[in-house]
């Protein structure tokens, strides 16, 4: 029991990463209908910029300034690149644009940061990472506070997205650019204000990452990227509250699956139960029945 | 009429697909406070010159002013935040979106207007609309999604409505319906409409002077009154 209980918030810590990366995806996705595919490879490079200005300053709140300032500035820098086949309305040509950015980040980490070699980060970058026991039960503190980060950091979004005047624009563009046009919404700026905001959470999603799994590499983000585009299909593109779900739940299944069954069947299992879902529900799990 | 301020002034105004010409030397004018018609069949080019105002195509040659502002090249936010609200054809709606954001969206761009004011408003000239609030606009019926479609558009106060194709799969008793609402709106807030219609019978009842475009020139225009007895309208677009 206790080790289930351990391993449910474990399930929960990395199921709220994936609904981070998918919602900030998804936010890319109503802003220029694009699959921002190497939005998690933004995320690890926040990772390592982390990694190096805290190896010169020692100091981990400019660390995190740094990831900050990485973020937003790659991934706004990365909206000029897809403005133009967003508004021809390419659909092939967006999925290859992503994933040679995805690739271009990926080599720039392998050749730029530590030689290549994984990067470990020191407890004073991963704040919170102490044992803590609740009754029988130990994990780590990092785990919860993970947890609770991505619960505010969704809310804040989904807020933003559902309250405000510009998340209601945003998600006007997504649903019929051309009356968004009419009714005033700048197409060019607001896609950099989404690409922005969703740069501030690529730093975020670092920070977290550093918490919780004291460790960056070259190969994560191809790896986050893989998970975050099938769950963002599996919960219908575009359904921002039902990645979030789709999100937590994928994490959970893997913990479990990760605890409980023999060998290394976690992978299977993920993308087993993903599959019969896009079999069965072409437009994902969520899917409304149409409202047009 | 003569003394009054002129709203939207088009001069010369060629507009094109790539070969395709679709507007061709266009004039038209239409001053504060009128009700302007602009009729033609079938890719006559309405909604190419409604789409060519708020700046969604550009002009090949020609000028449009907007209260003696030269608009032509200006980015279509600017010309909405300047005053010109549209009803888009095929109603526009943001399907999977409730009634209260589609009006909300009304005023992104019209800042400083009483939103909560105007919506009182809206909801008094069309009940339906406030039972229907926080459904999704795709939910609605033709008509109501229609009264939508105008709500969205008045709520921002426009100096300037654009409307194009209003009785598009709308009854006939409907049409009056929203004619009657609008003319009482003009009436009330001095609004500007022009109004781009198929229909020209009822389009001509409602407003104060016409034109007419056939094949992306305007080939008639006049009071409403004179073109509805003018022999060619009658026999090409009444019926008779
Ligand atoms: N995107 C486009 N590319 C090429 N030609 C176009 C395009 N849009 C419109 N046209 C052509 O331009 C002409 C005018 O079209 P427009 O839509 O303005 O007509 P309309 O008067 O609004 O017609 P309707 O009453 O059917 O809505 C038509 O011949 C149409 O085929
Ligand atoms: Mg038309």
């Amino acid at each position: 029991m206790e080790s289930f209980i351990a391993q449910l918030i474990n399930g929960l810590s990395t199921g709220g990463i994936y609904a981070l990366i998918v919602l900030g995806m998804n936010l890319l996705m109503l802003v220029r209908n694009i699959v921002h595919h190497s939005f998690s490879h933004i995320c690890v490079l926040n990772m390592c910029i982390g990694w190096l200005a805290f190896g010169y300053t020692q100091n981990v709140l400019l660390a995190f300034l740094a990831m900050f300032a990485c973020g937003v500035l790659v991934t706004v820098a990365t909206e000029p690149l897809f403005r133009p086949l967003s508004k021809r309305g390419a659909d092939l040509e967006t999925i290859v644009l992503a994933m040679g950015v995805g690739i271009i980040i990926t080599e720039i980490i392998a050749q730029l940061f530590n030689n290549g070699q994984m990067m470990t980060f020191s407890d004073e970058m991963r704040v919170l990472n102490v044992g803590f026991s609740f009754g029988t039960v130990t994990f780590s503190l990092a785990n919860i506070v993970a947890l609770v980060a991505c619960i505010v950091v969704a809310v804040f979004l989904v807020w933003y997205l559902f309250k405000t005047a510009n998340g209601r624009a945003m998600r006007a563009m997504a649903q019929n650019l051309r009356v968004a046009k009419m009714l005033g919404v700048p197409f060019g700026k607001t896609g950099v204000l989404g690409f922005g905001i969703a740069g501030l959470l690529s730093a975020c999603i670092g920070i977290i990452c550093i918490m919780c799994l004291g460790y960056a590499n070259a190969e994560m983000g191809d790896t986050f990227a893989t998970k975050a585009v099938i769950l963002m299909l599996f919960a219908g593109q575009g359904d921002i509250k039902g990645g979030i779900l789709s999100s937590i739940l994928m994490g959970v299944v893997e913990a479990m699956a990760l605890a409980y069954l023999p060998g290394r069947w976690t992978e299977a299992i993920f993308y087993g139960f993903i599959m019969i879902v896009i079999i069965i529900k072409p437009n994902g799990l969520f899917a409304k029945k149409a409202a047009n | 009429m003569e003394q009054t301020e002129m709203m939207l002034k088009i001069s010369d105004l060629s507009v094109y697909y790539g070969p395709i010409c679709a507007l061709k030397k266009v004039d038209l004018e239409v001053r504060k406070g009128e009700i302007v018609a602009l009729l033609g069949s079938n890719g006559a080019g309405k909604s190419t010159l409604v789409n060519t105002i708020i700046g969604l195509l550009h002009a090949k040659r020609g000028k449009i002013e907007f209260m003696g502002r030269d608009i032509t090249r200006q980015k279509t936010e600017t010309t909405i935040q300047s005053g010109i609200s549209v009803v888009p054809e095929g109603r526009g709606m943001l399907a999977n979106m409730t009634v209260m954001e589609n009006l909300q969206l009304g005023v992104y761009r019209h800042k400083g207007v009483d939103f909560n004011k105007n919506l009182e408003m809206i909801f008094e000239y069309f009940p339906i609309l406030k039972e229907r609030q926080w459904q999704a606009a795709g939910t609605l019926s033709g008509g109501e999604q229609q009264m939508l479609a105008i709500s969205r558009a008045i709520v921002g106060e426009p100096k300037l409505l654009l409307m194009d194709e209003l009785s598009l799969a709308l009854s006939p008793a409907y049409v009056d319906i929203i004619f009657k609402a609008l003319i009482k709106l003009r009436n009330e807030k001095g609004f500007t409409i022009l109004l781009a219609e198929q229909n020209a019978k009822k389009a001509l009842q409602y407003s104060d002077r016409g034109y007419v475009l056939d094949l992306g020139e305007t080939v008639l225009e006049g009071d409403a009154r004179e073109l509805m007895g003018n022999p060619y309208v009658q026999t090409a677009y009444l019926g008779a």
